[in-house]
């Protein structure tokens, strides 16, 4: 099953680096020890359970063969989108209906609803004789679905990375980059919106590159105008957000603006990684966990707490752990031949980079809080489990290549 | 594709070189000062403990005034919604469960606390009372880390003084005031919360009740929550000490009463009476009240002048046995000898009696009351004489009670004494006097010619019963012979015998006294205001060994009361009655108390008010009704049914809607209700609850001096007063 020549150990070995330094980190995280007295949080077994979990997930899906594989995609992402739909049935925890419990552990649905959208939107961008614009518009619905039904949940900050990482999908399908800058524009003009200078300086740019593309002069004047309403109809879309959205954006801009509320969580972070100073308070020894002045500090915010504990030398080492594994599978990606699976991979590198930097960003206070974990990091068994079979997925393409179909 | 493949790598660098950046800079550079944060988390804050002030008790332990702290207590409802996330549950739900906590264990109903839950959802935190009491949060405490319940937090919030017997001796006790001020460290004592004493004995001894501030040092986390740090530092705060005062209550209430009786009749502005011990100087009763009292603010009475002390009257007659004294004691006069009455000009003056008994002899000119007998006594006696016995009884000096707001009276020195002062002097002008001045010149009288002390603190005592200080009865001066201040005694006792107030003489009991009737001076003025006058009448009892001196003053009573005979003597003899056959009194042979008829209450509780009237009245027994509404239903009365009891004391008839069983369980450390009950029923209850209690007297509880449902320490004893 495991072909010796092809496996990517590094790959492999970065992984289980990676799960090892998390549960070391949820250990710490779920420890709070004041003078002599250490109480620990049963959480760091509950992810060494879901390591093991994991291995023999991974051990069966290398021994899967390939075909069989390739059939069960399509039945499996119903099969989540019927999770999907059922999760809103359950009673709200927090005002978001997100999980299933079942015997004590919680699952949540959009999290595999991630790795199939995926792997079900690569196989239909592969199908061939698809114009591009076909590609765009079935690329697009496929990923329409979960979303639409995280969104009812609610949880803004998933959907992101499913948008994310079927950019990253179009853009390993070789669509035309002047599509991708269409698809990206409506976004751009949103965050230029503030301010009329940015509006007009971005929308030179953009026609000036539409151009460049030689376009028709049809597609240009309509894109522009569409973008220039959006900018322009921006304010009018703000006042009909909701107010917790409004806060999320706002606190981030300024995090002063709510100390207790909705900025709370961004400072108490912030004051956790910045008093680490270089060499961290040392193990155990994080005062703002402690003291339970940080939040969620085994889930979203436990970069937080490596940087409060080791210090700029921990949270560089993480930083360089993640950096390897990411440079992985970019070198996956360039060896990867077959389309599908070259897609899948680019996906997956989108949608798990995204997820490890706006978390580590959302740590240090340079991007809002989203809810998004930090993957193989964080507390979180489906979490764990999902993003663990994404890096097995992309083993088992570099396990196979050479079955050129 | 390669160029692609390219722009993702590098976006993916840029990405990871900024974040490394921006980390190394916040981290090693620490830009935005945030190890200053490392510092504080653990850096223990001070946080200053209030000591209770201390409680003012009678002579027998009833409390007059004791003290409550309040404290704030306050929901994180973060905290709680984190907790209801973790359990799963609604929000709503844990806001319920959290209501039912406080219902459970304190006043606040389930509603009131769910209703602040839900207000304001924009705080973190949200108040739920600011009236929590010591023990009711220590109930909550116990709860919430029982249930492991979340978000309470509690601060101090103030202290309350109670006080137990409402209005009684109101001006005595006198008040307190708040105040509350940020802590300063180089100062703390003086910078914080705190009450003091504004007026009365809460003034005057303020030192011993405020106590001492202690402080703790502490650690919080994010949720309030005091972490338990080792090596924290702690001073516990020292009470203040309980004043136990010589006043007895229950012959204060019988006092006040009186007074209230008498204000009513006679239309009086003012009213004041001291009941003293004539042989110790102790006093057992200090009352002062005005009309206004009884329907002002009580916090408002509790700022006002305490009239035995202040209030400066012209004692007129009053002041004549001390004349007598005098000549008595330098054997001037001898009880042959007879004195002219009637009429007598001196100076340009006259000396008028209102009634004409021609030549009276010296114990006929007290206790006929002849103005013109006593001037010429003291004549013989003479100013020097006079002056200093007066001075020797206490008159221009304050006594040493060491009140707030007490006066010396006027009595002006020798050497600004002019022709007419001396005369004037000896029937009680020219000299203003507080009724508790002439109550210890009085106990001279009574006690064989000793001046005594009077003092109203007995012992200053710590928490745990135990006397820090306390203070004797104290003889300052042999200011008499025995033998004069005997013969003067027999002189006082004919005034009551056959003199001016022989209306009040009672059967049973031996009593002297002197009436005394002045016209009010005009404030600012030299002369006299018609139609104002002040009565007074001053006595002791027995006769034979007295043992207690009773001033009693009317200020400004109607026209056809203006005479101290008329006034004051009626309502110092109901004084004397109702003393008497107090329990705890034993001036009267226990004999000649029993005389009274014993009999059975009868059982009205469950009738209708008009029937369990009708009831008492066919068994002639006397009744008051205590009802907080409309109600008529009879749900308790005192005593209970089927005691004996005597037949003058009424029962306290309870109204209300409906009828209510006994609380089976009453709550262990809590003080339950033993009034009413018999002494056999009220020692079981009490030994069932672990509380020590001493019994005086025998029969029917009446007092407990600790109060039903506040909270009992060990080591407390609650004194019952017990009597048929």
């Amino acid at each position: 099953m495991i072909n010796k020549k092809k496996f990517d150990y590094t790959l492999a070995v970065l992984l289980i680096i990676i799960i090892i330094t998390g549960i070391i980190a949820i250990y710490t995280a779920s420890t709070s020890k004041i003078g002599e007295n250490i109480s620990v949080k049963d959480y760091w077994w509950r992810q060494l359970i879901f390591t093991f979990i994991l291995a023999g997930v991974l051990f069966l899906l290398f021994k899967l063969p390939m075909p069989i594989f390739d059939v069960l995609v399509v039945p499996l992402y119903i099969l989540n989108l019927i999770f999907l739909f059922l999760v809103l049935f359950t009673p709200a925890i927090n005002g978001a209906h997100r999980w299933f419990n079942i015997f004590g552990f919680s699952y949540q649905p959009s999290e595999s609803a991630k790795l199939l959208t995926i792997l079900l939107t690569a196989r239909i961008l592969s199908k061939e004789h698809l114009s591009e614009l076909r590609q765009l518009i079935y690329g697009f619905l496929c990923v329409l679905a979960p979303v639409m039904m995280i969104m009812i949940e609610p949880d803004f900050g998933t959907t992101l990375v499913f948008w994310i990482s079927l950019f990253a999908m179009f853009a390993a399908a070789g669509i035309p980059a002047f599509y991708l800058l269409l698809i990206v524009s409506p976004l751009i003009s949103i965050i230029a919106s503030f301010h009329w200078m940015f509006i007009v300086l971005w929308i030179f740019i953009f026609v000036l590159v539409l151009l460049w593309f030689r376009l028709s002069w049809v597609t240009v004047t309509v894109s522009t105008i569409l973008n220039i309403f959006l900018a322009i109809i921006m304010p009018v879309f703000w006042g009909g957000m909701k107010e917790y959205q409004q806060n999320r954006i706002l606190t981030f801009l300024d995090p002063t603006r709510d100390p207790l509320g909705a900025g709370y969580q961004i400072i108490q972070a912030k004051i956790a990684v910045g008093s680490g100073g270089t060499i961290g308070k040392g193990w155990l020894e994080g005062t703002q966990k402690n003291m339970n002045f940080l939040p969620e500090h085994h889930t979203d915010f436990i970069f937080s707490i490596v940087g409060e504990e080791f210090g700029f030398i921990g949270s560089a080492i993480l930083l360089i752990l993640f950096f390897l594994l990411f440079w992985r599978i970019t070198l996956a990606i360039r060896e990867i031949r077959v389309r599908e699976r070259k897609i899948v991979a680019s996906g997956i590198f989108g949608y798990l980079m995204f997820q490890t930097f706006i978390n580590i960003g959302m740590n240090i206070g340079l991007v809002p809080t989203t809810g998004i974990p930090l993957p193989f990091i964080s507390y979180g068994g489906s979490n764990l489990l999902i993003n663990g079979l994404a890096i097995g997925v992309i083993l088992k393409y570099l396990n196979e290549r050479g079955f050129i179909k | 594709m390669r160029f692609r493949f390219y722009v993702l790598l590098c976006l993916f660098a840029i990405v990871i070189i900024i974040w490394t950046v921006y980390l190394f800079s916040i981290q090693v550079f620490d830009p935005l000062n945030l190890d200053y944060y490392r510092q504080i988390r653990y850096k223990p804050s001070k946080e200053i403990l209030i000591p209770t002030r201390g409680s003012i008790l009678d002579s027998k332990g009833n409390l007059f005034v004791s003290s409550v702290a309040y404290y704030q207590t306050d929901i994180d409802r973060k905290q709680v919604s984190q907790w209801a996330a973790k359990l799963k549950i609604q929000l709503e739900e844990a806001y319920r469960i959290i209501s039912n906590a406080f219902a459970r264990n304190s006043s606040l109903t389930e509603t009131q606390v769910f209703d602040k839950l839900t207000q304001n959802k924009a705080l973190n935190s949200i108040q739920i009372s600011n009236r929590i009491k010591e023990s009711e949060l220590e109930d909550l405490i116990q709860y919430f880390d029982k249930n492991k319940l979340p978000g309470l937090i509690y601060t101090f919030s103030s202290l309350k003084r109670i006080y137990s017997r409402g209005i009684t001796a109101a001006r005595l006790l006198g008040s307190v005031k708040e105040s509350t001020s940020e802590y300063d460290p180089n100062d703390p004592v003086n910078s914080i919360y705190k009450l003091t004493g504004l007026n009365g004995l809460e003034a005057t001894y303020d030192k011993e009740l405020a106590g001492q501030y202690g402080w703790r040092e502490a650690i919080y986390d994010a949720n309030h929550n005091r972490v338990p740090y080792p090596d924290l530092h702690e001073k516990k705060p020292v009470s203040g000490l309980n004043m136990w005062l010589t006043i007895d209550s229950s012959i204060q209430d019988v006092v006040e009463e009186a007074l209230a009786e008498g204000l009513q009749q006679y239309g009086a502005k003012n009213a004041a009476a001291v009941v003293m011990n004539a042989n110790t100087g102790k006093i057992y009763a200090m009352a002062g009240v005005s009309a206004e009292d009884y329907y002002e603010d009580p916090g408002f009475v509790r700022v006002k002048s305490n009239i035995p002390v202040s209030f400066l009257f012209e004692p007129g007659s009053t002041m004549k046995p001390f004349t007598a004294l005098t000549a008595l004691e330098n054997n001037m006069i001898s009880s042959r000898e007879t004195f002219a009455s009637g009429a007598r000009k001196v100076g340009g003056r006259e000396i008028k009696d209102t009634h004409k008994y021609g030549p009276l002899t010296a114990r006929g000119v007290i206790s006929k009351s002849s103005n013109v007998g006593i001037s010429i006594i003291g004549d013989r006696v003479g100013k020097k004489r006079l002056y200093d016995k007066l001075i020797d009884l206490g008159f221009g000096q304050k006594t040493g009670l060491n009140l707030s707001g007490e006066s010396s009276g006027i009595f002006h020195k020798l050497e600004n004494w002019d022709g007419y002062t001396l005369h004037s002097i000896t029937f009680g002008y020219a000299i203003s006097v507080t009724a508790v001045q002439l109550a210890a010149a009085y106990s001279v009288v009574a006690n064989g010619g000793n001046y005594v002390k009077p003092y109203i603190v007995e012992s200053f005592r710590d928490e745990t019963g135990t006397i820090v200080e306390s203070f004797e009865p104290k003889v300052i001066r042999k200011v008499v012979s025995k033998a004069s201040a005997d013969t003067l005694k027999s002189y006082l006792q004919s005034v009551v015998e056959d003199g001016t107030a022989s209306h009040i003489r009672l059967n049973y009991m031996t009593m002297g006294g002197k009436t005394g009737t002045a016209q009010k001076k005009i404030e600012g003025h030299s002369g006299y205001a018609p139609g104002k006058y002040t009565g007074n009448f001053v006595g002791f009892f027995p006769v034979e060994k007295p043992e207690i001196v009773i001033v009693v003053v009317y200020d400004e009573p109607y026209i056809g009361y203006r005479f101290g005979g008329l006034c004051a003597a009626p309502t110092f003899q109901k004084i004397v009655e109702k003393t008497l056959f107090l329990p705890s009194c034993n001036i009267l042979p226990k004999n000649k108390r029993m005389q009274q008829v014993t009999t059975l209450t009868p059982h009205v509780i469950g009738l209708t008010t008009y029937a369990a009237i009708s009831l008492l009245k066919q068994n002639g027994l006397n009744y008051k009704i205590e009802s907080h509404d409309s109600s008529n239903i009879v749900v308790d009365q005192y005593p209970k049914p089927n005691v004996s009891l005597d037949k003058f004391h009424p029962i306290v008839l309870v109204t209300g809607k409906e009828v209510k069983k006994d609380d089976a369980n009453p709550r262990l450390g809590i003080m339950p209700n033993l009034v009413g009950l018999t002494l056999r029923k009220a020692h079981q209850i009490s030994s069932h609850n672990k509380i020590k209690i001493k019994i005086q007297g025998v029969g029917i509880v009446r007092k407990q001096s600790i109060m039903a449902g506040t909270r009992i320490t060990p080591g407390n004893t609650c004194i019952i007063d017990a009597h048929l």
